[in-house]
């Protein structure tokens, strides 16, 4: 007897399910955009390596072109042939190069963040209370739920995690990535002599400006998950207190937020089904300038003019007081230090 | 896929004509690119067509052929930059003469050409010059502020100030432009800074210029 073969109820319908989901219902002409400016993303799915790139409409800084990092095989031709020119070798198709970003290279979308429901904490309160990054009320009109996991108890009783109420079948997720613009520069730094027993010489400390190495001549973009910018320094005595002048300057460019379909789990892939938003945040090209590096200002070094011994006592008494001039324009120096930190202005 | 080759025929077993349904469908997808976007729903996808952004001009725009280039009207210090006209030598961008009145008959937008020899790895830069007194004064803009093509944007004269408005991109021979990149979008204020100088050498940058 020949058997019937037969095809799940469940089957059937998850793909009448999708076919429904792909059909479709609406076409919808923009508004046309008044210019395309500066800095301006382009999102698009890359259908051959499965993953979201961008493009970006090119920018200038103090009128210098910018460099992306890209894959070999989302350069363009012109990148490609000027990486050769300069003896570049080994140009396969997975190795990261930069590009000027005016030779319209693909950057790719890398590691992003969830925001809203499955995100991490961004801080906790005093009173055990959680807090997020919040989910833009544009997304939560589109459905988007803010993350809702909270803890309960207290330190000496026993912490708790508790999660929100259910977040129905029509929930959306919201994941996002920002692209930020860097310019390396030079920064201020403390060095510290601890001295020596052996030749008798004092700890001191010196205030240099410089670059570690490395200094990239172009500004260029980094893409990632989250953008964190040093704190700005309170004053510009800054260094005095401890903190580091990094040595760079850094400024957001965009976030790209992806939108997922309705229903789509908390472990979903960013896939084709997702929707990209671009904030931008500049729309302008722009100049750049680091703190001016001050200047060594010479000091009124201590002397002391005496008629003792017929005069012969002051070339002495100047040898003596000579490592303490030394001391004190070294003092000098680091009251007036400063960390270099620049500014981005549009033009 | 051909339609046909879904189409299933008598006596066919189901589970082979099964994954050639489901093969089908999951080609049949919108794909979303710079130009369109697609939203997902349970009743089927909304597909959003974006338009080309219409053109911006502003002044200084700088456009043209593949060898000369033209660039629109824009001003510094309220004063309107020169350009070296490949036919007429240097005139106003503005297409008017130096007093200010229009041509009669009117002339062609003045147009200047490119020089191969001013290039730097197949680009060039087409920028403002100034040369100003120790106050700021642009003079006679018909000397001192004009338009010039430079390899390099900071220039080599320290005397005058350089300001990059467009970056162009040429082929491999360096001849051709091939691209147009602008840098500056508006008007430009330029100011002359005093430096304190040491030993009669004037230290840092003294032309600025800001947008207006």
């Amino acid at each position: 007897m020949k058997t019937v073969p037969y095809i799940q109820t469940h089957i059937w319908n998850e793909l009448v399910d999708k076919i429904s989901r792909r059909l479709p219902i609406n076409f919808v002409f923009e508004k046309r955009p008044t210019w395309s400016h500066p800095w301006k993303i382009s999102p698009k799915w890359d259908n051959d390596g499965k993953q979201w790139v961008f493009t970006i409409k090119p920018g200038f800084v103090n009128g210098i072109e910018v460099t992306a990092p890209t894959r070999v095989k989302y350069a363009n031709s012109r990148t490609i042939e000027r990486l050769k020119e300069a003896g570049v070798k080994n140009l396969n198709d997975d190795r990261v190069v930069d590009a000027f970003i005016c030779e319209s290279p693909q950057i790719e979308i890398g590691s992003t963040r969830i925001i809203g429901t499955g995100a991490n904490p961004t801080g906790i309160s005093s009173n055990l209370r959680l807090s997020y990054e919040p989910v833009p009320q544009f997304f939560k009109d589109l459905g988007v739920g803010e993350s809702n996991v909270q803890i309960s108890g207290s330190l000496s009783g026993g912490i708790t995690f508790k999660d929100g109420p259910d977040e129905g079948k029509k929930v959306r997720r919201l994941r996002a990535c920002d692209v930020s613009l860097w310019k390396d520069r030079p920064s201020a730094k403390f060095e510290i002599y601890n001295g020596s027993i052996l030749d008798g010489s004092m700890g001191s400390v010196y205030i240099t400006y410089n670059h570690s190495g490395g200094m990239r001549k172009n500004p260029y973009l980094q893409v990632s998950a989250e953008f964190n910018p040093p704190p700005e320094p309170d004053s510009v005595m800054a260094l005095l207190d401890g903190m580091t002048d990094p040595e760079y300057d850094l400024l957001k460019v965009a976030t790209i937020y992806f939108l997922s379909p309705e229903g789509a789990s908390e472990e979903a892939e960013l896939d084709s089904s997702w929707t990209p938003f671009v904030k931008n945040d500049i729309f302008w090209n722009l100049a750049h300038s680091p703190q001016r590096i001050p200047d060594p200002t010479p000091i009124e070094p201590i002397r002391l003019i005496t008629p003792l011994a017929f005069g012969i006592a002051s070339p002495t008494i100047a040898m003596i007081l000579s490592p303490f001039n030394d001391l004190l324009n070294r003092a000098a120096q680091i009251l007036m230090s400063r960390n270099l930190a620049g500014k981005f202005w549009s033009l | 896929m051909n339609i046909e080759q879904i189409k299933v025929r008598n006596g066919e077993s189901i589970q082979k004509a099964w994954d050639r349904l489901v093969k089908w469908v999951e080609s049949l997808k919108v794909q979303p690119n710079d130009m369109v976007s697609i939203n997902e729903t349970p009743n089927g996808v909304i597909v959003k067509v974006r338009r080309e952004a219409k053109t911006f001009n502003h002044p200084f725009k700088v456009y043209g052929s593949t060898e000369t280039i033209r660039v629109t009207s824009g001003l510094v210090n309220g004063q309107v930059p020169y350009i070296n006209d490949k036919l007429e030598g240097w005139r106003r961008i503005d297409n008017r003469k130096s007093d200010g009145g229009k041509y009669d008959p009117e002339k062609t937008i003045p147009e200047m050409e490119i020089d191969s020899g001013k290039t730097k790895e197949n680009k060039t830069y087409i920028c403002i010059e100034v040369e100003s007194n120790d106050e700021g004064t642009i003079k006679n803009p018909e000397t001192d502020l004009r338009i010039v093509q430079l390899a390099d944007p900071e220039g080599e004269d320290k005397k005058k100030g350089y300001y990059p408005i467009a970056l162009l991109y040429l082929d491999k021979s360096g001849k051709k432009i091939e691209q147009f990149f602008q840098v500056v979008h508006h008007n430009l204020r330029y100011v002359r800074q005093k430096q304190a100088s040491e030993n009669k050498k004037v230290k840092g940058n003294q032309h600025l210029f800001f947008p207006l």
